[in-house]
Order: structure tokens, then C-alpha cells, then sequence
């Protein structure tokens, strides 16, 4: 079960910079 | 509301304001990375710390980050944090400072609890004395109550600097910040509200715990519980309840002054016991009351007037606070008159509900001899509007607006104040909604503070407005279809449906504190929250960081004649608007179905 909650919480970093990437996408000037 | 009411709330603001001003301009110093004054002995360790972790560029000097590098950074951060966090608590079975031989952890909870205390959110789906060792406690909660706290403040930092820099690529340095926001900030404060705490009969200590005789012995009755840990329930779906009698009591001990001052001025909220600041260990007197709450607005409340120094304009700063500050009062007016009215079922009985010399009057149910209504409402109030989350009182067991206040004041998205940083930067989403409004009203380009607002800003406003919403709305909805959401309730009808609610308002807009009826410690819940806890705090952080970066690099423009003031009357009202209408709105079909109906209900008896 560790590994689960340990990819678990990696999978949560992974979205959030995945977001980022997409926010940057969505045109801003940096 | 009684004289009382009134009386508190006034000396509270007026302490919180003359507290406030002076933070305001250390937390400036702070921002700008200058020296600060009377702390020139610590500018060596923060120092020692860039070296250590190696930030400094090839010339010695730490270099800024653009948007991008800053939200990564921090990400990072975070998410390492959250996995030893979850190490820790893992493997506390086997580590020191365990006195009651307290067992690992399990993997849902653990994990639950990381991504809350890193979140910031402190949601405890744990009793903190039959759970965590005094290590954990110590080490990885109390040490994520500074890190999640400094967090905020940096992304603050970061986006005043969007709006007061021109042309620029770098929106500051993650690193930086959280080091000087930690060193400068928290831990000063932390040490002086520890000490005064301590003064108050908070007790810090790492004895085990006492085991003593009971005058006389007690009877009571409590919620049978399965082999899942889960309440029982009868035929008719009502709780089974069992009868036991105890001569005996285990009073828990540890070392909680360390961690109370910072689970206040970080508004984590996250008890070192199961009470949380209902317990007289961690609460002891009406002054240390009086402190809690202070503590936990201190930090927004002076970061409004470091963003006001910050961008060169101190008025920008008091017209943010202020549009706090009304929308505070209000709501907390509210919910002192629905706790202090007389309940109608008491009523019926013909129980003395009236305020004398020797009660408080008004619904006790669930709160503190020692606080009463005033001192028990305006907690409730202070620490929902804020992103605390700590409890001097049962939120579940408020009469249905008194309970429906604080869960609002959470859906504002935790603005009013708000938590440390995240409130400043709430806010000024919102400020930034409100601009753009009123340009299309007259018609004209918004602007704030210099900065043109256009279609890219406007994007990540949506994006950063509308996360909670949609993680709340749809995590109650998930939740009240599953059998497992369904199982944890205590109080079926629209109540139970109003602890589901105010469970994921909570988590997402990282609050903490709960409908506590609401049996959370399970797989279902602990998943689904700490999905809501992650991405209400970072879903929200990217998109404002990416507004922070777009803002720095744009031209500041002088103000004319036809540029709409914000720092007026008319903005705070605009303001204030944009946040009931845009903020809450989203949420009236919601509260409809719980705490309206539950009010309906009861006054129709």
C-alpha cells in the first residue's frame, strides 16, 4: 500500500507541473 | 448579539490593527530581501542556509526565477515534504520520543495527513493523542506548519512583486523567500507566542501520559463502533450507542506550546490533540483565547499593509484590508446572533437560555464554559474566514446559520483574511475580477495598479477562481452517491448532508476544521479529501504565479484621468461584491439542501 499512496502523491506533483506547462501554453509573455 | 459580542469584536480589530501595522513594515523588509532591523545577527544563518542548499549563482549573488522556475521550485518543495511527512509517519513505531508506544500510522491516513499539513489545510482525519508519537508530532507537522505557512507568504511576495515591478523576468526567488519568511517571520513570532502560551498554563513537556482517579465514577454513552472502526447503525439507520462507566482517566501530556503558536500564526489549525483548541491544554484561559485568534489574522492582516509599501501606494493596501475587514464583521455578527438567540427545542423545554451574571446564555451545545457565546463564535469566525481551522467550539453542533456562517466564510475561498499569504493573493484575484468588470462597464482597457489586465490574466483568474468550487461541489457530489461517502455520516438528512459539504469546503479551500459528526479516518475519505487538499492549494498557486510572471513584465502605466481608483470607497464596495457574487454564488444550491432546509426544519417545529 505504500507504494500506492507514494505514487499516489507523485502522480499529484507530476498534474500540478503538467498544469504549469499548460499554463504557459495558454500564451503568457514568460 | 450581545454588549459582550459587541465589546470583543471591537477590541479584537482595534489590537489586530495596532499589531498589524508594525509587521507590516518587517514583513516589507522581508520582501524587499533587504536587512532587517534588530535581526542582523541572523542574516549569517540565512547565508549559511543559500550556501548549504546551493542557490547562489556563479557571482555569489542569488539570482530571481521567472514564473515557471518559481512554481516548479515550489512544487518540488512540496511534494518532498509530503513524502517524509509520510515516511515519518510510517515508521514513528520504530523512532524515539514514543512514550505511549504509539503504532505506525496507517498508509490512508498518513498520506491523508501529508498532503494536509503540506497543503496547509491541517485536516485531521486522526486524533492527534492516540495517534502520532511526540517525534511526529515535533518533527514533520509541526516542521510543515512552517514550511506550508512560509509557502503562502512566498507566493504573496511573488505576486505584489508582479504588480510593483516593470518589464521584469524574475518574480523573486522561491528559496529566498521561504528562508527569510521562516528565519524573519515565523519563528521569531512563534517563539514569543510559545513563551506567552506557556505563561497561560499550555503545557510543553515530553512525559508520558498520566493516568489518574476519578473523584467519582462516570457514566456515559458513546457510538458503538465495528471491526472497520466505523459507527454502528440499527434497522431504522440510527446510531447504536453503548453505556459504560469510567473510574479512571488518561490525561495526555507532550510538547504542544511549540506547536500551538505556529498552528495559529501559520493558519494551519491542526491540534496537537483531538479537541484541538477546545482542550484545556492547548487553550487553558479566556487571555490565551484572546491570543489564539489574534495569532491567526496577525499575518494577513499585516501582509496587506506590506503589499500596500510594496507597491508604493499604502492605500491600495488599507482599501484590500478594508473590504475584509467588512465582509468579516458581517458574516461574524451573524453567527454571535444565532448563537446567542435562544434555541427553539431548548425553548420548548423551558431551558433558561437567558444571559446572566452566572451563564452566558444563548446554545451552549458543544462549546466552553470558560469561552461562552462571544469568545466561542468570534473563534468560529476567525478561523474559517481565515484558512486556520482550529476549533474552540463543535462547528457541528451550531444551530443551522450559526453552523452555515463559518462553512461560507470557508466558500469565500478563504479571502477575508484568509491564510497566511493565500488570503492576500485570493484577494487580489478577486481585485483583479473586479477591474475587469468595471472596464466592461465603461468600456475601457481594465487596469490595476499600473498593469493593463488582458485576455492571458483574465485565463488564470478563471482558472485559480473556479478550482475550489469545482473540487468541492463535485467531491460532495461523489460523496453522497457512494455508499462509502455515506457511511461516514452520523446524522442522516440534510445535516448529514451539510457535514459531507463542509468536509470538502474544507479540504479544498484548506481549511481543516469540520463538521466533526463526519467519520473521515477511512480510505474513501482520506483519498478523496486529500485529492481536494493538493489541488485546492496548488491547482490555485500555478495559475497565480503565472499571472505574478505575465504582470512583471509588463509596463507600469502612470495613472490619468480616466483610470479607475482602487484604492476608494467605491472599489472596496466593487470588491466586496465581485467576492459574494463570484465567490459564493456558486454554492447557494449547495447550502440549500443542508443548512437552509436544516434551519426550515427546525424553527417548523
Amino acid at each position: 500500500m505504500d507504494l500506492v499512496f507514494i505514487g499516489a502523491t507523485l502522480l499529484f506533483y507530476i498534474v500540478t507541473v503538467a498544469m504549469a506547462a499548460g499554463c504557459d501554453k495558454l500564451g503568457g509573455r514568460q | 448579539m450581545s454588549i459582550q459580542s459587541i465589546l470583543l469584536l471591537v477590541v479584537f480589530l482595534a489590537v489586530l490593527l495596532a499589531l498589524a501595522w508594525p509587521l507590516g513594515i518587517l514583513l516589507t523588509r522581508v520582501g524587499d530581501g533587504g536587512a532587517v532591523p534588530g535581526m542582523g545577527w541572523m542574516r549569517g544563518l540565512e547565508h549559511a542556509i543559500y550556501r548549504l542548499a546551493g542557490i547562489r549563482g556563479k557571482d555569489g549573488k542569488v539570482e530571481g526565477q521567472n514564473w515557471k522556475s518559481y512554481a516548479v521550485s515550489l512544487l518540488l518543495f512540496s511534494v518532498i515534504g509530503a513524502l517524509v511527512t509520510y515516511a515519518l509517519q510510517r515508521v514513528q513505531a520504530w523512532l524515539p520520543l514514543n512514550p505511549q508506544a504509539m503504532a505506525n500510522v496507517s498508509p490512508d491516513s498518513a498520506f491523508d495527513t501529508a498532503v494536509s499539513f503540506v497543503a496547509n489545510t491541517n485536516w485531521q482525519g486522526y486524533s492527534g493523542e492516540q495517534t502520532m508519537s511526540y517525534l511526529t508530532q515535533m518533527l514533520v507537522l509541526a516542521g510543515q506548519n512552517f514550511f506550508s505557512a512560509a509557502t503562502g507568504i512566498a507566493v504573496a511576495y511573488a505576486l505584489i512583486r508582479g504588480f510593483a515591478s516593470r518589464s521584469a523576468q524574475s518574480i523573486g526567488n522561491f528559496w529566498v523567500d521561504l528562508t527569510r519568511s521562516t528565519l524573519y517571520v515565523l519563528l521569531p513570532l512563534s517563539l514569543i507566542l510559545s513563551i506567552v502560551l506557556m505563561a497561560q498554563g499550555v503545557i510543553q513537556n515530553f512525559a508520558p501520559y498520566k493516568e489518574v482517579q476519578l473523584l467519582d465514577p462516570v457514566t456515559y454513552t458513546q457510538p458503538k463502533v465495528g471491526a472497520d472502526g466505523q459507527p454502528l447503525k440499527d434497522a431504522k439507520g440510527e446510531p447504536v450507542t453503548e453505556t459504560l462507566t469510567a473510574t479512571t482517566q488518561t490525561i495526555a501530556m507532550g510538547p504542544v506550546a511549540s506547536q500551538e503558536a505556529i498552528k495559529m500564526l501559520g493558519t494551519n489549525g491542526g491540534g496537537f490533540f483531538n479537541a484541538n483548541s477546545a482542550h484545556p491544554y492547548e487553550n487553558p484561559t479566556a487571555l490565551s483565547n484572546f491570543l489564539q485568534m489574534l495569532a491567526i489574522f496577525l499575518i494577513p492582516a499585516a501582509l496587506c499593509f506590506a503589499f500596500g509599501r510594496m507597491v508604493g501606494d499604502q492605500r491600495q493596501g488599507w482599501a484590500v484590508l478594508g473590504a475584509m475587514t467588512v465582509l468579516f464583521v458581517i458574516c461574524t455578527c451573524v453567527v454571535m446572533g444565532a448563537e446567542q438567540g435562544a434555541h427553539p427545542t431548548l425553548q420548548a423545554m423551558n431551558v433558561d437560555q437567558s444571559t446572566s451574571s452566572l451563564q452566558s446564555g444563548g446554545y451552549m451545545e458543544g462549546k466552553e464554559t470558560r469561552f461562552g457565546i462571544s469568545a466561542s463564535t468570534l473563534f468560529a469566525a476567525v478561523t474559517t474566514a481565515a484558512s486556520c481551522g482550529a476549533v474552540n467550539a463543535m462547528h457541528d453542533s451550531f444551530t443551522p446559520i450559526g453552523g452555515m456562517i463559518p462553512m461560507l466564510l470557508i466558500q469565500f475561498g478563504e479571502v477575508i483574511f484568509g491564510g497566511v499569504g493565500t488570503g492576500l493573493y485570493g484577494m487580489l484575484v478577486f481585485a483583479i475580477m473586479a477591474v475587469f468588470i468595471a472596464g466592461l462597464m465603461i468600456g475601457r482597457t481594465p487596469e490595476y495598479l499600473g498593469k493593463k489586465i488582458q485576455s492571458y490574466e483574465m485565463k488564470m483568474t478563471s482558472i485559480a477562481i473556479l478550482v475550489t468550487p469545482t473540487l468541492v461541489l463535485a467531491g460532495t457530489a461523489i460523496a453522497v452517491m457512494c455508499d462509502a461517502g455515506k457511511a461516514g455520516i452520523a446524522n442522516p438528512g440534510a445535516h448529514g448532508f451539510s457535514e459531507i459539504l463542509y468536509a470538502f469546503s474544507s479540504a479544498a479551500n484548506n481549511n481543516g476544521s469540520a463538521f466533526a459528526g463526519l467519520s473521515a479516518n477511512t480510505p474513501f475519505y482520506n483519498t478523496m479529501l486529500a485529492i481536494a487538499m493538493w489541488f485546492g492549494r496548488f491547482a490555485m498557486i500555478v495559475p497565480i504565479l503565472a499571472i505574478a510572471g505575465s504582470l512583471a513584465g509588463k509596463q507600469r502605466l502612470d495613472a490619468n484621468a480616466g483610470t479607475m481608483p482602487t484604492h476608494g470607497g467605491m472599489f472596496i464596495g466593487l470588491l466586496c461584491g465581485v467576492v459574494v457574487l463570484v465567490g459564493v454564488l456558486n454554492y447557494v444550491p449547495a447550502l440549500a439542501l443542508g443548512p437552509v432546509v436544516e434551519h426550515l426544519q427546525l424553527f417548523a417545529k
